[in-house]
């Protein structure tokens, strides 16, 4: 469904992503793995349009939105869930919720969404009226989640889901995303530095390195090669 | 005079510089950009007001309908030509390069208004100028009734716009967090284009009142002053803050006068700016940055 092709991304003068091409299927959850600074963001973020590749394209369904405004991506139907929650921290976790659903196509069906999203997270039903800022870590994330499923989409990215979350608020938030992927058929693209809890989450995976693709395969084939064993594992203290 | 009198006039002094501030803080803490022109722009709504009232008669009050939309086009025809470009700085940047160009602005405004309208004041003389409510021994003017509530109907109804509609909603969110708006699906363009226009907009109900005392092109740059005054108070972002710096302003004023008299006013509003900058440079009325 989401077609990336030969995409090289700048911040500024320095080249963050060379030459990257995945290809994302609508019905799984891929991810993509790599060390710090090896480029994730930048992918996630050039997909949702905050940033531009200089070269190589972008299509969702065919339509290319690669040259889109970041505004009219989310109308096609892929929402991001930001490094770092990224959470209106001034507004309660209500209105937090009603600005994921800001576009026209998600208004109209906003009152349906919200009941959804909120059955999903009951906790944000409890913290309705809270400012977004006084959540724990956790609550954050699945607040930043649920307002990214307001807008209705059938791509969504998750960037960094298990940052500085426990372990089992981890296992908990990836097995309601794996929950939403199989039931309402929503896409994922998750980028991750926590190998192993993507890798177990995902079907597809690719690593990148220094800004490149450097291996792509099955996620349960990936978790047991060489490649990542070595790499990153290692390096995890697994 | 007797003391309550003071504090009146404190109060309605305070709620005009509230009403010539509110724009500069929506501007500043919606975009980060420092419009000192905010004061100048008063005074050209404030001509406005002049102009109407003279060659139609129309009531300063009534011509908001004209001059409140007119202001709106200037701040988005302001915002097209030089401040939209500065987007691409960081936050320091824009807001120096923001206060060099409106600084500059105040300037031209200035000279603008000199050679179209020469620089003798111009009151607008309405029948209800001179009229008192009287309450005991208390006089309120009525155009200093109505300043109070336009100040206090201003803000609050910036409030409930920001706060509670969808567009407001996106305004304020695209102040917290620029980019993650944008993911939401707002246009971010569109967005602060109305907030800057709005913001200026707004310096037409300052502009009204002011033509009601005294409209001349020297007048921009002092009400700029008692606008960056408020802004201190209240703490850099909010906007609610502003009503009560404004009133603590005014009223610090007047006491000024009550106590040592009228030509110490300018003097006492800058001695609390120090103060504030001195003990609470964020703000007297601000726990976290913010709306
Ligand atoms: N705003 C920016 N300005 C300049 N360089 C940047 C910017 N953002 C990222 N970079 C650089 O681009 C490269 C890729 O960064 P990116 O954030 O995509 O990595 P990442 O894989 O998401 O890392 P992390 O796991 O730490 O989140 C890094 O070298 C980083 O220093
Ligand atoms: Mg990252």
């Amino acid at each position: 469904m989401l077609e990336i092709t030969g995409i090289d991304v700048f911040h500024g003068d320095l080249q963050a992503v060379w030459d990257v091409s995945l290809s994302i299927e609508g019905k799984g959850i891929t991810t993509l793995i790599g060390s710090n600074g090896s480029g994730k963001s930048t992918v996630l973020s050039t997909i949702a349009g905050l940033l531009k590749p200089v070269k190589g394209s972008i299509t969702f369904d065919g339509v290319r939105i690669d040259t889109m405004p970041a505004h009219k991506i989310v109308e096609t139907g892929i929402a991001m869930v930001p490094e770092g929650r990224r959470l209106f921290r001034e507004m309660t976790v209500l209105d937090n919720l009603e600005m994921g659903a800001i576009t026209k196509r998600a208004r109209q069906k906003k009152n349906e969404t919200m009941a959804w999203v909120l059955d999903v997270f009951p906790i944000l039903k409890e913290r309705a009226r809270q400012r977004a800022d006084t959540l724990s870590g956790g609550e954050q994330q699945m607040l930043a989640i649920g307002r990214s499923l307001m807008s209705q989409p059938r791509l969504l990215l998750v960037d960094e889901l298990s940052l500085g979350l426990a372990p089992v608020v981890v296992q908990k938030i990836s097995h309601i995303l794996d929950e939403i992927n199989k039931t309402r058929g929503i896409g994922i693209f998750l980028v991750e530095q926590n190998v192993v809890m993507a890798l177990e989450l995902a079907d597809t995976g690719h690593i990148i390195e220094n800004g490149c693709i450097v291996g792509s395969g099955k996620a349960s084939e990936l978790l047991a090669s060489d490649q990542v064993r070595q790499a990153y594992l290692g390096m995890d203290g697994e | 005079m007797e003391f309550a009198q003071y504090i009146t006039y404190g109060v309605i002094n305070g709620s005009l510089y509230a009403l010539v501030a509110i724009g500069l803080a929506l501007i500043m803490g919606i975009m980060g950009i420092f419009n000192i022109a905010q004061g100048s722009l008063a005074m050209i709504a404030g001509y406005g007001s002049v102009l109407f009232f003279q060659h139609l008669k129309i009531d300063p009050f009534v011509s908001l309908v004209f001059t409140l939309p007119a202001m709106f086009l200037i701040g988005v025809f302001m915002y097209l030509t030089m401040f939209m470009s500065m987007n691409k700085y960081d936050s320091g940047q824009k807001l120096r390069n923001s206060m060099l160009v409106s600084f500059g602005l105040v300037l031209i405004m200035e000279t603008l208004a000199t050679i179209l309208w020469t620089a003798n004041e111009r009151t607008v003389t309405v029948a209800y100028s001179g009229a008192v409510l009287a309450v005991g021994d208390l006089r309120i003017p009525y155009t200093g009734l109505a300043t109070i509530v336009l100040a206090i109907g201003v803000i609050f109804g910036l409030h409930f716009f920001l706060k509670h509609t969808t567009f407001g909603k996106s305004i304020w969110a695209v102040s917290q967090d620029h980019d993650c708006a944008m993911l939401m699906g707002v246009n971010v363009r569109r967005t602060t284009l109305a907030a800057f226009g709005i913001g200026v907009a707004i310096s037409a109900f300052a502009g009204a009142v002011v033509s009601l005392h005294t409209v001349s092109p020297a007048i921009g740059i002092d009400w700029t002053n008692k606008a960056l005054i408020l802004i201190v108070l209240a703490g850099v972002g909010s906007i609610n803050g502003i009503l009560f710096a404004g009133l603590l302003l005014g009223i610090v004023e007047a006491l000024g006068v009550y106590l040592v008299g009228v030509h110490y006013t300018g003097v006492v509003g800058l001695l609390i700016f120090i103060i504030v900058l001195m003990f609470r440079p964020q703000g007297l009325f601000v726990r976290k940055a913010g709306v």
